[in-house]
């Protein structure tokens, strides 16, 4: 077997289990919140492909073996339209030592078995049983993302953002507060960038401690808030400090019911019973 | 007459094929299901997938008449198995639930495994709290 032939064959091997990781990739690229892809060049992602795929063949060659012998049994029970093909797996054992010359049905059987195998790949890492099996553990390193947006998330929780940006001079900076769209992390979990849906813009400003009374703490004030609508996508390097408030969505339902009085402002709304937690970038 | 017999043979391969790349997809659904089922309720899936063993062994060696212990009587079983066990694991599991849990009456009984373990865990969660 040639190098091109055999880097052909070893891919097609692999194929089960590089689907494990593709799979596994696009599922975390559903949750609202993402970090890199997992690399095939990591350790964990070579262990996965190649574990999902040795698993994968071992239960393909044993189904294959098992349907092979019925098939042979069936043709003692009705007539055969043909003869049988050659069991794929030891075709394709005997063809990599060189033994025998493949028969074209004995490939296609082969390629559509692992065609089968890497949906059946697919499936056990879409599945909802992983989920639940998983559920608490952060296996995709999210940190403080996973604990704070994506498990709420999961749990009935909206996880409301309250992010303030750089302020771009002296003391007044501009603020948003809205539920978290989309969240992006970098290589090393740092905060690229985060989006906001149909959040509210306001104004703050740090006063700073008087002269009078130095010992008072600066403190934090908001001004004016407006609706902005849409989505807001705020880049890591604007982003001085996110908070986040998981708020549970039966009481957003609630509180959505309520009628708005004449010259209320919604927007003045709070919720009592939000948890929250600070997170400074 | 001819073209009629041609175009009748044809039109059976492309159902068969399509039925068939239909039922491979739903049967690897099931399985894929049923293996994550032994992980979360291994005791109601084990007597579920049991049950079924036994009902489609003694139905398949009634209706065709093929020993039940042979290697196409096990691959009749394996083709028929996650048709047969996903379904009654949930039937079983909803059962046994439904006095105190949460019963089909809430959830259905299609997915129960699924739909009633990740309500457990949406109860049992509280979100992070710390000062406001």
């Amino acid at each position: 077997m040639n190098f091109t032939l055999a880097l052909l064959a070893g891919l097609v091997l692999l194929l089960p289990g590089l689907t494990a990781v593709v799979s596994w990739n696009i599922q975390g690229a559903a949750q609202g919140a993402k970090r890199p892809e997992l690399q095939l060049t990591s350790v964990t992602a070579l262990f996965v492909a190649l574990g999902v795929a040795i698993f994968m063949h071992i239960l393909g060659y044993g189904l294959v073996s098992l349907v092979w012998a019925a098939l042979l049994e069936l043709g003692g029970h009705i007539r055969p339209v043909g003869p049988l093909i050659q069991n794929p797996y030891e075709m394709a054992l005997a063809i990599s030592l060189g033994g025998k010359t493949a028969t074209s049905g004995s490939i296609e059987a082969f390629l559509v078995l692992t065609l089968f195998e890497c949906l059946l790949a697919w499936r056990l890492i879409a599945s909802p049983g992983l989920d639940l099996v998983l559920d608490g553990f952060d296996v995709r390193s999210q940190g403080w993302v996973y604990q704070h947006v994506v498990r709420p998330l999961r749990h009935g929780y909206t996880p409301i953002a309250y992010v303030l940006t750089a302020t771009p001079s002296g003391e007044y900076g501009i603020g948003y507060e809205g539920i978290v769209a989309d969240i992006r992390q970098g290589e090393n979990g740092e905060l690229k960038s985060i989006s906001l849906a149909e959040p509210q813009r306001f104004a703050y400003q740090l006063v700073p401690a008087s002269e009078r009374h130095p010992r008072r703490k600066p403190q934090l004030v908001t001004h004016e808030r407006e609706w902005v609508g849409g989505v807001v996508a705020l880049d890591g390097s604007v982003i001085r400090n996110v908070v986040i408030h998981t708020v549970s969505q039966d009481l957003i339902k609630q509180v959505e019911k309520l009628p708005v009085e004449e010259g209320e402002d919604p927007s003045e709304w709070t919720v009592n019973g939000a948890n929250g937690s600070e997170i400074g970038t | 007459m001819n073209l009629m017999a041609h175009l009748l043979a044809l039109l059976v391969l492309v159902t068969g094929v399509c039925g068939i790349i239909v039922l491979a997809a739903r049967w690897t659904r099931l399985l894929s299901d049923l293996l994550w089922y032994f992980i979360l309720a291994p005791r109601t899936v084990s007597v579920a997938v049991l049950v079924a063993m036994i009902a489609i062994g003694t139905i398949t060696s009634a209706v065709v008449r093929i020993d039940l212990v042979s290697p196409l009587a096990f691959s009749i079983q394996l083709i028929l198995l996650p048709f047969a066990a996903v379904p009654l694991s949930d039937l079983i599991a909803s059962w046994t639930k439904a006095p105190g849990g949460h019963g089909r009456k809430e959830l259905g009984w299609k997915g129960y495994l699924f739909s009633s373990l990740r309500l457990a865990q949406k109860e049992a969660y509280t979100a992070p709290r710390t000062e406001e």
